[in-house]
């Protein structure tokens, strides 16, 4: 069973999130900021990231630069979320090496198509 | 300090304002004694009766009261106009340490946009010399041997008071400059503003849209039909909200200047597909018919796609929603004579009247619901940022309708070599 951690610091979206991914036959685990998010890919080894931009303790994009910079999980493929429209925010997450965007609120298709291109 | 005037400063009630405080000219400001405000002249010239000649001379002006300052150099002349601000120079074009002309570059260099206008006396037959002094943008040049009362203070009025109207345009446009840029600075404030709102609701909006869809995707367990169908409208509303808020956040970046095109070579019939597809789902579920008339044409167009596509799914969902259920909608592709590509998009929904087709494109503008069942609801952005996307692309927007028949909306893109 694949591993995706969902780092996201509202609560109530990670836990909806965690419900839909389960409900896909993903094993979930989460983070609510940039510093667990590294605790977390280093405890669990995830095969993909969910990563919120907008986070306490360092926004999302230091999560992935950190990541991006290390041996062992440069190659995670990481989906970024964020509820701002700011367009330097999609250049940033595709300089970043992000494999998706989503824009919320994002449908269930967004989201599965995200996924099947981390997987594939 | 030959010449130079000492106490004059200090005696009148016209003292001379320095050079940081207000500008001593002010136009049509009559003194008591029926003449416009107080003149400052520097003249710059070493021959004393001269001097003496030309005082008396402007002291009969009928316009002007003035105040002449003298100085015998061109170090002098600088010396003091960087002390002072001269309403006029009034310079000898044969100084002892200089030229008129020379003197005239120097000053300009020094004091840029506060240069007063100047008027270079030259000797006589100074052809050369006067020649030289309008080269130098001097404001006139009068031959010294020749120089009347009238004349002098003909030259002197015209001077000042085209310095005058010169610094009433100067400060005007650094007043427009100064609104400009606070206007610029106030979108882009309304325009983070609007991020911070949008970025508040959207993250609340996000968990209660995926909730909504846990439970009627059955993820919770299964629900009935009817609750299937209610869940459906809280869903539809939720986007609802994200398209308004997407709006405002478009509108915002139109007005701060920041809405920027990322343009690419594409063919119109992709754009139509993939603006068709993304409202199929919704003309479908109301029985209306998409009836597509692609281009044969193998022109391609320079256009920012993302943004042609918004343009053309929103004048797409306008006319499914003012069209009746099982009605059809026509989309047609072309090239008019004009050499322009144009999309047609009818619907024969209730038309839109004649007083507002122009009004339609405003910002914020809401159709009476009562008179037009057409445009009601909303906030009124989405044909104002279509419009200004079309203009972004030097293009057009258009529309013809007639009440009971229906609409037409016509984009109109400039064809373009590749």
């Amino acid at each position: 069973m694949k591993t995706i951690l969902i780092v996201e610091d509202d609560k109530k979206i990670s836990l909806a999130l965690g419900h839909r991914l389960r409900s896909m036959g993903f094993n979930v685990v989460t983070a609510e900021d940039a510093i667990y998010a590294m605790n977390e890919t280093v405890r669990s080894s995830p095969d993909a990231i969910l990563l919120d931009i907008n986070l306490p303790g360092g926004d999302g994009f230091v999560v992935a630069e950190r990541l991006k910079a290390s041996n062992q999980f440069a190659n995670i493929p990481i989906i970024f979320t964020t509820a701002s429209k700011k367009p330097i925010f999609r250049e940033r997450a595709k300089q970043c090496g992000g494999v998706g965007f989503l824009e919320k609120p994002f449908g269930v298709l967004q989201l599965t198509n995200a996924i099947d291109a981390c997987f594939h | 300090m030959g010449g130079y005037a000492s106490g004059i400063f200090k005696a009148s009630r016209y003292s001379l304002l320095t050079r940081n405080g207000k500008p001593a000219n002010q136009l049509q400001m009559n003194t008591s004694d029926g003449k416009n405000d107080l003149v400052n002249i520097l003249m710059i010239e070493d021959d004393v009766i001269y001097r003496a000649l030309c005082k008396r001379y402007l002291a009969k002006d009928p316009n002007y009261t003035y105040n002449v300052v003298s100085t015998t150099s061109a170090a002098g002349a600088l010396r003091m106009c960087n002390l002072h601000k001269f309403d006029c120079l009034i310079i000898d074009y044969n100084l002892p340490d200089s030229t008129g002309t020379q003197l005239i570059s120097a000053l300009r260099a020094t004091l840029g946009e506060d240069m007063p206008p100047a008027i270079v006396l030259t000797a006589e037959g100074g052809i050369d010399a006067a020649t030289e002094a309008v080269r130098t943008d001097a404001s006139d040049f009068l031959s010294k041997n020749k120089v009347s009362a009238r004349s002098l203070c003909r030259s002197v009025n015209n001077a000042v008071e085209k310095g005058f109207l010169k610094t009433a345009v100067s400060e005007s446009s650094k007043k427009l400059t100064v609104a400009y840029e606070q206007l610029q600075q106030n979108s882009v404030e309304i325009e983070n503003f609007y991020h911070t709102i949008s970025h508040e609701v959207k993250t609340p909006l996000t968990a209660i849209q995926e909730f909504l869809s846990l439970i009627n995707d059955e993820v919770a367990g299964p629900i009935t039909e009817q609750q299937k169908e209610l869940l459906g409208y809280s869903l539809e509303s939720c986007t609802q909200i994200s398209t308004h808020f997407n709006d405002l956040l478009d509108m915002a970046r139109v007005e701060s200047g920041k809405l920027k095109l990322n343009k690419v070579w594409d063919s119109p019939n992709r754009l139509l597909e993939r603006s068709v597809r993304g409202v199929e789902g919704v003309a479908a579920s109301r029985g209306i018919t998409l009836k597509t008339l692609p281009c044969e044409s193998t022109t391609e167009l320079y256009i920012d796609v993302n943004r042609i596509v918004q343009v053309i799914s929103n004048l797409l969902n306008n006319a499914i929603k003012h069209s009746e259920d099982n009605g059809s909608i026509e989309i047609e592709l072309g090239i008019t004579q004009g050499n322009q590509f144009e999309f047609n998009i009818t619907d024969f929904g209730c038309g839109i009247e004649k007083s507002d087709q122009s009004k339609i494109f405003d910002r914020l503008y809401q159709v009476d619901s009562q008179r037009d069942c057409a445009f009601s609801g909303g906030l009124g952005l989405g044909l104002s940022i279509a419009r200004d996307i079309m203009h972004l692309h030097d293009g057009q927007l258009l529309v013809d309708s007639e009440i009971g028949k229906g609409s037409t909306f016509k984009i109109l893109l400039p064809v373009q070599l590749h």
